[in-house]
């Protein structure tokens, strides 16, 4: 692809890939903006040899995760993405500078109790914001199924939600209050 | 309800979306970076949507006073249909389409000067007069068209002078004596450029 092409490329995908790095790098602005900057660096390097016939979300996706691997592996020889992912997610992390309205702290409860696959699914679709096309390819399912699977994990949400309508009490709730937890032994 | 639901949630992940400041500094690093000239596709992007916003609210508005036959003069809408018009006329490129379009401009006027006799039962000197300066026009641009052209504008301009000059004159078949003169400049004018395709024809 022409290097032309990219600043239409850049503002296509600009969003999606500083969401993406965002909820994985602990919710730290400056941290994200780096690594976003880094990204779209080595993709306008590598942009001439770019596919368009190739999912473009995927292809600026995979070397946003390769960079953040790369990046957390000179911290951490052995850090598994995976693991970096659901970590920050379930500690709440990467809600760590947002707002945190009751409302908000409720949706994002009921979302960590749900399936692992359904949560993620949940998060990528309706929190970084990626079609459903998009998420067929990158998770290698039916566009169709996925709408379906999405639609029952919004569903659990809310039956969570209807079930516990106080203030959750959950597992992403310390991290949020960025209080210290009290260790074994300590009086509370 | 699901959408509202789905809203909640989409409203959360704009909290993580990237300070416009930061967007707008990297874009430009890049193109100088990949060496590309710096536009600002973002003001580009604010000008076709103002444009696009603006075209979607007058389109509706302009579509029906071109076309509805309420819009007849002292309608709120009617300045927009003129103003329409004229821009049809300045989109002509041709002399010949814009003597053709300024002829359907002229049916149309004729038209509305029939429903305003038939609702309010006579049509202003105003509008007359200002029909009859229109005519007047086109016989005159018409000079720069073919014979053959120009004589069918004369014969559609007689009757159209004949219909308004009904239209104008009251119930006691009284004209007023300044449209009259008007119409009497008009007919001759029309006269004299059809001699002018007559003597073509005749080869004087």
């Amino acid at each position: 692809m022409d290097s032309k092409h990219f600043t239409a490329f850049y503002q296509k995908h600009v969003k999606r890939v500083y969401r993406f790095l965002y909820y994985r790098v602990g919710g730290k602005k400056e941290f994200a903006e780096d690594m976003t900057q880094d990204v779209f660096m080595k993709a306008l390097n590598a942009f001439d040899r770019y596919d368009p016939a190739l999912s473009d979300t995927s292809w600026i996706i995979t070397i946003a995760r390769n960079h953040l691997i790369n990046s957390l592996q000179k911290e951490r020889p052995s850090v598994n993405i995976e693991e970096v992912e659901s970590i920050a997610w379930e500690k709440g992390e990467a809600f760590r500078t947002m707002s945190r309205t009751h409302e908000r702290l409720r949706l994002l409860d009921a979302m960590t109790h749900l399936p692992v696959e359904d949560a993620r699914l949940v998060r990528m679709k309706h929190l970084e914001g990626w079609s459903y096309e998009d998420l067929a390819v990158e998770l290698g399912k039916n566009a169709g199924t996925l709408r379906v699977q999405a639609h029952r994990a919004l569903k659990a949400m809310k039956a969570h939600l209807k079930q516990n309508p106080g203030i959750p009490v959950s597992t992403i709730e310390p991290a949020l209050t960025d209080e210290p937890e009290p260790e074994a032994g300590e009086a509370i | 309800m699901n959408w509202i639901f789905e809203r909640k949630l989409k409203k959360l992940g704009q909290e993580a979306d990237p300070d416009p400041r930061f967007v707008r500094l990297l874009e430009k690093r890049l193109q100088s970076a990949a060496g590309l000239p710096m536009r600002n596709v973002s003001v580009w992007k604010w000008a076709v949507g103002c444009m696009s916003s603006a075209s979607l609210v007058f389109s509706g508005a302009g579509a029906f006073a071109y076309t509805s036959d309420s819009v007849i003069p002292g309608h709120p809408l009617y300045g927009l249909r003129s103003s329409v018009e004229r821009l049809e006329v300045a989109l002509a490129a041709q002399p010949s389409s814009r003597v053709r379009i300024s002829l359907k401009h002229l049916e149309r006027r004729l038209h509305e000067h029939q429903l305003l006799k038939k609702q309010q039962g006579s049509v202003s000197k105003t509008n007359v007069t200002a029909f009859i300066n229109q005519l007047n026009r086109l016989v005159e641009e018409s000079d720069a068209l073919s014979d053959a052209e120009r004589n069918e504008v004369n014969e559609k301009a007689v009757t159209l002078k004949s219909t308004e000059e009904s239209i104008a004159t009251d119930s006691n078949g009284i004209l007023e004596p300044e449209v009259k003169e008007k119409i009497e400049n008009l007919k001759e004018k029309i006269r004299a450029s059809s001699r002018k395709y007559d003597n073509v024809k005749s080869g004087n």
